[in-house]
């Protein structure tokens, strides 16, 4: 029989796995030009996802200022606008409330109106005299200033028109009547868009997170708003596993956690119910930009107690130690993130400083609803808001 | 030859090149800047065996570890510009870069595939400090008592054992204790032996 020394089998299996090399199909060059085709349709850079981020997050608070005021100024137009000032005298009935209108009004009855020579008349006192008292500073309202009323030219107010009747509003005869609103009602909408930054802690059950970012609120009525933002937090999610206490050879893992970092643009939409309280309800959708995994490792094993003490017991003990390292299981991947609902508490305290709290519930969604890990969190977001 | 029209000489497994393809390889390493298709594919041929026969080691699925030198090779071919091969012997240099590469593709699909914890099927593990190899074991066999460790001891093992990695080097690439990675090779060392017994009976000596 064979009387060569055998190797030991670590010796051996070293040797003999060094410079095993698998034999070559020619087969494979294709199948590698394939792969590669594959993998050459790389993710776009860091920098273009930010910059899209910062783009859209642009566009659409510009959009919000631009273009919602515009549906405003039509709304308005719709509806009748409050009166300016009680009826002055018993004849004069208003029934439209654009103010120069009123004006024309006012002259029309001290003197009719026979001939475009007839302008630069004066405004009668009397009506002048009862807005100036109703109505408030001429600073804080919408419409043409005091000076523009005065001097309005009657003739070039009615040239290629017919007198017009006041019998029907203007609405019901179909005229359409100038937005003399819409430059200071732009100004004001754009005063309606708040910035804020925000710290949101937040707990996971297995672990805390906190984050932050900035986001900007935009009226949309006196009662709802949508906020957009950029942010970024660190989550941890994981699990626990029961150890088999017979095993007495092997590190098992007990338990695992995956610390995950996520660039968020939350979207949400919030309803005030007072002054000090309003709900939103939002889709907070992020990628994961980093991902550290850690293990928690035990190891069982069988000691005798010391002899010195006559315990000679043979008793199981456990040690347990963490391993951690970086990892790609959510690292580079987009979700749908969370639905958010949350509350938001600003009692006059916090109000003072443009501050207020929101307690929140993140529920996952999508591909992280079914995930292995619970992602559900909550936690209590600090907003401060810039006026 | 048949289809090794490349001077390729098989020998059982293992592959050799002869002094033509030292010069081809040469030329291609000397070159600067990108490489030519032409010369990827010769690259390609040149060393998908040996990088197959470590991803093999690592990955338990034939089809993984194939996967696993394509992706090493699409990496490498896109860092071909910046690799500097030191010293005369500039083959040896870009043979240890490529193993680098498929190393560290093999352990971090591993750390994507290792999503439960660790189960092992050595049920009675023995300490068994010594046990002789059976000449007639083929490479299959070996691999097979490769595949039966957990994970991290597999993995630990081939860094130490075959790739010649210091436990410090392999703390760190693991993210572990060096204390531990000594644990695990022990343990694959014990796996090992005590996987050989139960698969081919083997004499051990202990």
């Amino acid at each position: 029989m064979d009387k060569r020394d055998k190797k030991e089998l670590i010796t051996g299996i070293r040797d003999f796995l060094r410079d095993f090399e698998e034999p070559y199909n020619p087969e494979e060059w294709k199948h590698f030009q394939r792969h590669r085709k594959k993998k050459q349709r790389r993710p776009l850079p860091l920098f273009v996802k930010l910059a899209g981020i910062a783009a859209s997050l642009f566009l659409v608070v510009y959009a919000s200022v631009k273009y919602l005021p515009l549906l405003e100024g039509i709304d308005k137009t719709k509806n009748p606008m409050p009166k300016q000032a009680p009826k002055p005298v018993g004849e004069v009935e208003r029934k439209d409330s654009i103010r120069i209108d009123s004006v024309s009004r006012g002259i029309d009855r001290l003197k009719p109106v026979e001939n475009d020579s007839a302008a630069q008349i004066p405004i009668p006192r009397a009506i002048d005299s009862v807005s100036s008292r109703q109505r408030p500073p001429y600073s804080n309202r919408i419409g043409p200033t005091r000076e523009q009323l005065e001097t309005v030219s009657l003739s070039r107010h009615m040239a290629g028109t017919v007198k017009p009747s006041y019998q029907k509003p203007y609405k019901e005869r179909g005229i359409k009547l100038p937005n003399l609103l819409l430059p200071d009602e732009t100004r004001m909408a754009i005063r309606n868009v708040r910035f804020g930054v925000n710290l949101n802690p937040a707990f996971t059950d297995k672990g805390f997170a906190f984050g932050g970012g900035v986001s900007a609120r935009v009226a949309l009525t006196d009662r709802i708003s949508t906020e957009i933002g950029v942010g970024y937090s660190g989550m941890t999610v994981g699990n626990d596993w029961e150890a088999d206490m017979s095993d007495t050879v092997n590190s098992q893992i007990v338990g695992s956690r995956n610390t995950v970092g996520m660039v968020s643009i939350p979207v949400s939409v919030n309803y005030a119910f007072s002054e000090n309280f309003s709900a939103s309800l939002g889709l907070v959708p992020f990628r994961a930009i980093s991902d550290r995994r850690t293990d928690m490792l035990q190891t069982n094993r069988w000691m005798r107690g010391d002899m010195a003490s006559g315990d000679t017991t043979l008793r199981l003990v456990s040690e347990r130690s963490e391993s951690r390292r970086p990892d790609s299981l959510y690292r580079g991947s987009a979700y749908w993130g969370f639905i958010q609902l949350s509350g938001h508490i600003a009692p006059a305290v916090l109000r003072r400083y443009n501050m207020e709290i929101a307690p929140y519930v993140g529920i996952p969604v999508g591909r992280l609803r079914d995930d292995r890990y619970r992602w559900l969190h909550g936690g209590v977001s600090l907003r401060f808001y810039f006026q | 030859m048949g289809d090794y029209d490349f001077g390729f000489k098989q020998t059982g497994q293992l592959l050799y090149v002869d002094g033509r393809e030292d010069e081809r390889l040469a030329d291609i390493l000397s070159g600067q800047g990108s490489l030519t298709a032409q010369q990827e594919e010769q690259l390609y041929r040149l060393y998908w065996g040996r990088l197959m026969g470590v991803a093999k080691r690592y990955m338990v699925d034939r089809e993984t570890a194939r996967e696993v030198v394509n992706d090493s090779f699409v990496k490498a071919f896109d860092r071909f510009p910046g690799f500097r091969g030191e010293g005369p012997d500039k083959s040896t240099a870009f043979s240890a870069w490529l193993v680098r590469i498929t190393v560290n593709t093999a352990i971090d699909r591993l750390r994507v595939q290792r999503t439960m914890p660790e189960t092992t099927s050595l049920d009675q593990l023995e300490n068994h400090p010594a046990v002789k190899m059976d000449d007639g074991l083929q490479v299959n066999d070996i691999l097979r008592l490769l595949e039966g460790l957990p994970v991290m001891h597999r993995i630990v093992f081939n860094l130490y054992e075959l790739e010649g990695y210091r436990h410090d080097e392999i703390a760190e690439l693991l993210q572990i204790p060096a204390s531990s990675s000594r644990v695990y090779l022990t343990k694959a060392k014990q796996g090992l032996r005590a996987l050989y017994i139960k698969y081919f009976g083997g004499r051990h000596d202990g």
